[in-house]
């Protein structure tokens, strides 16, 4: 059967062929040839379908930059919701004024493998497809430390209903008060808006079983200009990179894996579970994300779950074995300098 | 007759192919043909032909032709059916009658929306099982399907066939992407390179 390239093909029917290709194909189609890595990486059609960005998205709203990153590590967490309009994908976003506050990640089949900045704007957009999300959290003591308890996380809104009862909203709302008064005492008034949404922020517990190291590290669209770092050069002697300076920080991270239920007092024990660097100016979101992929797939396979391993037999395993193998679980050391930069006001 | 008429025409290339003659241009070419546009009763208003690139006639039906929205336009701007070959100078006969198949089995399809850009479109690889069977075709076939639908306006076709692609991309790593589609490995080493950095990166 005679084989003809598909090179042979315009560049504009290529771009037709791609549409139909979900990101992890065109991941492993821009692998094969540096030309149609080309054609991928730089056609604005194509980037649509990787990405569930607006048209109009404004790059220089797209930041990862550190400054960003460090004033809201502190509440850092993800959100975990089914995207209504991607059938295939779950989204995973995280907490609206955290650095990733305008990072969409989607998982498929427990592979991240789409990640999207979306201008702040239009995060409402997104808030709604939370709309069949769930949450239960508690504050913790630590101000810089909340647990995010979480159940199932395919619960409908129905299910929704049934699952918590008025006792259990109303004391949410209770601790939701509490956590509010808190961070307005540490970091001035915030907007009550923002924390409307926080009833659908959770769940760094599952989120690491659905970190996948090969379709992140192999991504070459991490790189689009729409999710490059704002990196400052750290060897400038300017206002700027001082304050970058300033603002650097220890990352601890403990990574875990254990089935979204873990209580208040059985966090594991932290020894060896602990990595610990430094963010710089130049850390990009790649990096770090990179380190505590690193790091928590290597615990998972300590405790005899491979990579290959499905999510669902990860927690099966934790399940049967009636033990947290832990949990991921971020705190950034305080920097010296005060930040109690106000968010808001309330309306 | 048409066939050493039609070398007359005038062909434009753009990008590398051979562009349809336009109105314009066939109004002014001297052939008997289009001198016969203004004489209806030696045209026949259900049939026409059409002439590949390799100089063969074939025949269709007048509809059929039209799910080609080039020969639609065109005849609708010459205003009148030509009995006269119309050339289709970058499709060659084999493409041209795999092509008219398609366009027979779909005579009666609905026309496609005029905009249809809509991302349920993207999303969908669904293939008519007639359709899939059509495309059951070697590569080179397939390629020259989807260069002849495009040429020819005929959007469903061109999106079965990128469809049809698409399956075929769906699934494979990239070594197998080279190897199905005859695609070199271009990457320079320091891009090589570039990859394996990323990799280690995620090994540390």
């Amino acid at each position: 059967m005679p084989v003809a390239s598909i090179l042979t093909l315009p560049p504009e029917l290529l771009v037709e062929i791609f549409s139909y290709l979900d990101i992890h194909d065109q991941i492993m189609l821009s692998q094969s040839s540096a030309a149609l890595q080309a054609i991928l990486l730089s056609n604005k059609s194509l980037q649509k379908t990787r990405y569930d960005v607006t048209p109009d998205i404004d790059p220089e709203h797209s930041i990862r930059d550190l400054e960003c990153f460090m004033e809201d590590l502190y509440f850092n967490g993800f959100f975990f919701v089914k995207n209504t309009s991607l059938k295939t994908h779950t989204l995973l976003k995280h907490l609206p004024y955290s650095c990733y506050g305008r990072l969409f990640c989607w998982s498929k089949g427990g592979v991240i493998n789409r990640f999207g900045y979306c201008h702040e704007r239009y995060a409402d957009g997104f808030t709604r497809c939370l709309s069949d999300c769930y949450i239960r959290w508690k504050y913790i003591s630590d101000a810089y430390e909340h647990l995010l308890e979480a159940p199932e996380p395919d619960i409908d809104e129905e299910q929704y209903e049934k699952y918590y009862t008025d006792e259990e909203r109303a004391a949410w709302e209770e601790e939701k008060e509490s956590w509010i008064s808190m961070l307005e005492q540490d970091y001035g008034v915030y907007d009550y808006d923002e924390y409307d949404m926080d009833p659908y922020a959770m769940d760094q517990d599952l989120c690491i079983f659905r970190y996948k190291l090969t379709d992140i590290t192999n991504c070459p669209f991490l790189d689009e200009p729409v999710l490059s770092p704002y990196n400052l050069d750290p060897h400038a002697d300017t206002k700027a990179t001082q304050k970058y300076r300033e603002r650097c920080a220890k990352l601890s991270v403990i990574v875990a894996v254990h089935d979204g239920s873990i209580p208040q007092d059985e966090l594991p024990d932290e020894i060896g579970w602990h990595l610990r660097f430094s963010l710089t100016p130049k850390t990009t979101i790649k990096e770090l994300i990179g380190r505590v992929i690193t790091k928590s797939r290597r615990q998972l396979q300590q405790h005899g779950i491979d990579e290959d391993d499905t999510v669902k037999y990860a927690v099966s395993l934790v399940k049967a074995n009636e033990r947290h193998l832990g949990r991921l679980h971020v705190t950034v050391q305080k920097p010296s300098k005060k930040r109690g930069k106000k968010r808001g006001k309330k309306a | 007759m048409g066939l050493s008429a039609s070398r007359q025409i005038e062909t434009t290339a753009i990008s590398g192919h051979l562009a349809f003659p336009t109105t314009a241009q066939l109004h002014h070419i001297n052939l008997p043909v289009f001198r016969q546009l203004s004489t209806p009763t030696a045209v026949n208003m259900t049939n026409m032909k059409l002439l590949s690139s390799d100089n063969v006639e074939i025949s269709v039906e007048k509809d059929v032709a039209e799910r080609s929205v080039l020969i639609k336009n065109m005849l609708e701007d010459v205003g009148e059916t030509m009995d006269a070959p119309i050339p289709i100078p970058n499709v060659n006969e084999a493409v041209l009658r795999k092509v008219i198949e398609w366009c027979e089995h779909h005579r009666n399809d609905p026309p496609p929306p005029a905009d249809d850009d809509s991302d349920s479109r993207k999303k969908s690889t669904d293939i008519e099982e007639w359709d899939q069977k059509f495309m059951q075709v070697d590569q080179e076939m397939l390629f020259e399907i989807i260069l002849a639908a495009n040429y020819l306006d005929i959007k469903p076709l061109l999106d079965v066939g990128c469809k049809t692609v698409a399956n075929m991309i769906k699934g494979k790593s990239p070594e197998e992407i080279r190897k199905t589609f005859n695609i070199q490995n271009d990457f320079t080493p320091e891009e090589e390179d570039q990859i394996r950095r990323e990799n280690e990166w995620a090994e540390e």
